[in-house]
């Protein structure tokens, strides 16, 4: 009967069992994907872990721009109690410092969100996100910080709120900086508290790759200071500043005074936020008669020896009145340039074809963008030869008729300088990935020789002589020998000549023998003088004698930085898209078998990385690679094989690859 | 019902309880795994946030030692430097070992 009895009960107990069986393969099995999808409304989220932008470097490593990884705090004053404001106050006072009164004063105000605090830091904000309640939230809220504020503002640019790139290198290279954002699928309970992470389907960020620039922070400081201080001295509306170096084309400052604050550039005009270096163009007067020169001696039309008869200062040419500052009777060729005579250049340069000329143009780089890797370059304006009237060759000889860019300039000069060789101006070293060795290297790139080098030796010692004896003296510094030319030009103002604003300038370079550096200054409308000589002239000196100062080794042992004749090689300079193309480098260092990371490159970049890296691949998906199987920065073993996943990844609405 | 019930019900109750023994095993596995990958997660944003906040300190370090900050401490403590290029100044070394000599035959 017991036995009975039991029996009973035990089938009893089998059948709810049973029961809940059926009701469990229910649940779990066939209603499953109705109520997974309610639940997963309910619960769960998918969380986007934005992506760390990359950092920007000068040349000596020096950290120009970085991120915090701030965190906005939000309060919905409808969903918090009396007792849950005390409290969150309580914690916020704790962990920011600020009084407890601040944040229930703040809290008590009427309204329905309010931001309890605006980008507080990572660090202290971890402590915050522990904070589990129902009317408390947070967003990621990432800043940009641009370290030295006005430094270098031109070159580096900004970012929107977005965190995108507005100008500058930000801008420029914001596919490269942003990286990918992550994603994570979290499970939150009723009040937000975090039940689980699904690990399985997490996404993580790839963080944007970092640039090191070819700049030099203390050339720039030292350009920015000394430009600033001339604008105050001389007035004028605007100074720009480059440095380079002339045997790779490396920029090691550039300047525009006015600059701006990137941290707040919204509070500057359109005007001091542009790089006049590149975007705006002018007529360089006197700077120009060396490119003119530099094609006659080329061309063995003239030699240095030969005399030209100045007219005592004032010429009619063609029905045109051509006059010198300083009158002049006669004068050797490399005295036409010391005394920068603008008859004695226009009656030198009638011996050169108009078409010879207009290719020694081109092929110095005028009339057409010298393809730095910066937004917003113009070309400038250089009329082709058959459109030249019967005085626009005298006039362009002078710097007149002709409009160049500061940086168009400058690298003119250093081809006239370094042997002969133009090349392209460059602003980033290197571009890499945090955590390998992996590397995306910009090399100097040669784009042509514009004159000999006997040429261009003779234009050294014209030049020098400029400083020595010439319109130059002002530029000279007693520790090393410089040389350069000064240059006045007339603006054009509604089409007319103004008679009294003018453009300073002057171009120089030291060591005179071996140039190094070539400085290019120009002062926009100065008022307390308007000649190079006593405006930019000066300014070169300052910048010179600190920059030697500062660098005195690298003058004293100058690199061998000359290129052989067979590296050389004509490229078409007007494929916008070469701008931005880069030579996949494998670093030679011990630390090579490095696994790099692959996140963010597309497939095709991917494999190409992987079989220079020699090792074998297993490719799944198409797109962007989000995930791989050889963790970055992990060394490599030899015959590993890397599984890469790939996905078409959206971000903000666009497909990506 | 004359065999006896007991070793049935043996295996039922021993059933029920192993299926039970497992489901606990299962859901203190899930909730451990579930509490490991939170500590994950938080370590991570701990990690990350020293990784930011070691680079905010590099680039601080960076601006106080920047030669702008330390030259004028520098010149305030009279230390000057070298702004002139080396010089080389070539000498006779036969005519050094001369006056060595010399010096050595009037003081030894």
């Amino acid at each position: 009967m017991n036995n009975k009895r039991a029996l009973i009960i035990v089938l009893l107990v089998f059948a709810v069992f049973i029961s809940l069986i059926f009701k469990l393969t229910d649940i779990q099995i066939i209603k499953s994907e109705e109520l997974g999808y309610y639940a997963d409304k309910q619960h769960v989220k998918i969380e986007i872990v934005k992506a760390n932008r990359g950092m920007i470097y000068d040349r000596n490593n020096v950290l120009l721009v970085y991120n915090h990884n701030d965190v906005s705090f939000f309060v919905d004053l409808r969903m918090t109690s009396k007792k849950e404001k005390e409290l969150i106050a309580d914690k916020f006072s704790k962990v920011t410092g600020k009084p407890k009164s601040f944040y229930l004063s703040l809290m008590n105000k009427t309204g329905k969100n309010i931001c309890l605090e605006k980008k507080l830091s990572a660090e202290k904000s971890l402590l915050l996100k522990e904070l589990n309640y129902s009317g408390l939230f947070w967003n990621e809220d990432p800043t940009r910080v641009y370290q030295y504020s006005n430094l270098a503002s031109h070159i580096l640019g900004y970012v929107s709120p977005e965190n995108k790139g507005v100008s500058g290198i930000d801008k420029f290279f914001n596919e490269y900086l942003s990286g990918i954002d992550g994603s994570r699928t979290i499970e939150r309970d009723a009040i937000g508290k975090v039940i689980s992470i699904d690990e399985e389907n997490n996404i993580p960020p790839a963080s944007g790759y970092n640039i090191v620039l070819t700049i030099d922070k203390t050339y720039q400081t030292i350009l920015e200071e000394e430009l600033s201080d001339g604008l105050k001295e001389f007035g004028g509306t605007s100074a720009i500043g480059i440095v380079m170096d002339p045997n790779n084309g490396e920029l090691l400052a550039m300047a525009n005074i006015n600059d701006y604050n990137p941290n707040e550039y919204w509070k500057y005009s359109d005007d001091d936020r542009r790089d006049k270096a590149i975007t705006d163009t002018y007529e360089p007067g006197s700077t120009f008669k060396p490119i003119t020169l530099a094609a006659l001696l080329d061309q063995n039309l003239i030699n240095e020896n030969e005399i030209i008869f100045c007219e005592n200062g004032k010429y009619k040419f063609k029905g045109v009145n051509i006059s010198d500052t300083h009158p002049n009777g006669s004068l050797k060729v490399k005295e036409v340039i010391e005394k920068s005579s603008n008859i004695g250049v226009t009656k030198l340069s009638q011996k050169i074809s108009s078409v010879s000329l207009y290719k020694y143009l081109r092929g110095f780089g005028f009339g057409n963008v010298t393809s730095i890797q910066l937004p917003g370059e113009v070309k400038g304006s250089l009329k082709k030869a058959n459109d030249w009237s019967s005085i626009t060759k005298a006039f362009i000889s002078f710097g007149y008729e002709i409009s160049v860019t500061p940086i168009q300039m400058v690298t003119a000069y250093c081809a006239l300088v370094n042997g002969g060789i133009l090349f392209q101006p460059q602003i980033v070293k290197k571009i890499y990935q945090n955590n390998t060795n992996y590397l995306v290297e910009n090399k100097p790139e040669t784009i042509r020789r514009v004159i000999s080098e006997k040429t261009s030796d003779k234009i050294k010692s014209i030049l020098k002589g400029v400083v020595e004896n010439g319109t130059g003296k002002n530029a000279s510094i007693k520790q090393v020998e410089v040389g350069g030319k000064t240059g006045t030009s007339q603006k054009l103002i509604d089409g007319n000549y103004s008679k009294s604003e003018y453009n300073a300038s002057f171009v120089g370079f030291f060591p005179a023998d071996n140039p190094q550096v070539v400085i290019y200054i120009l002062v926009n409308s100065p008022v307390k003088a308007k000649y190079g000589s006593a405006v930019a002239a000066p300014i070169f000196k300052k910048v010179a004698e600190r920059i030697y100062s500062y660098d005195l080794k690298q003058f004293e042992n100058p690199l061998n930085n000359s290129f052989p004749e067979e590296n050389i090689r004509t490229v078409k300079n007007d494929n916008p898209k070469k701008q931005n193309e880069f030579t996949f480098t494998k670093n030679s260092n011990k630390d090579a078998a490095v696994m790099p990371d692959l996140r963010t490159l597309n497939v095709r970049d991917a494999l190409v990385v992987i079989s220079k890296i020699g090792i074998k691949s297993v490719v799944n998906g198409s797109g962007v690679v989000i995930r791989q199987s050889i963790i970055p920065g992990t060394k490599i073993k030899p015959g590993s094989v890397c599984t890469i996943d790939c996905k078409q990844t959206e971000i903000k609405g666009a497909t990506v690859y | 019902m004359k065999k006896s019930a007991k070793p049935f019900l043996l295996f039922a109750v021993s059933s029920i309880l192993l299926v039970t023994v497992i489901f606990l095993l299962a859901v203190g596995l899930k909730i451990n795994y579930e509490k490991m990958t939170k500590e994950k997660d938080k370590s991570e944003q701990s990690l990350n946030a020293a990784k930011l906040k070691k680079i905010d300190l590099t680039a601080e370090f960076q601006s106080v030692t920047a030669p702008e900050n330390i030259i004028p401490a520098a010149l305030s403590l009279g230390l000057m430097k070298r702004t002139q290029s080396q010089q080389l100044v070539y000498a006779d070394s036969e005519k050094i070992e001369n006056i060595n000599m010399i010096l050595r035959d009037k003081y030894e």
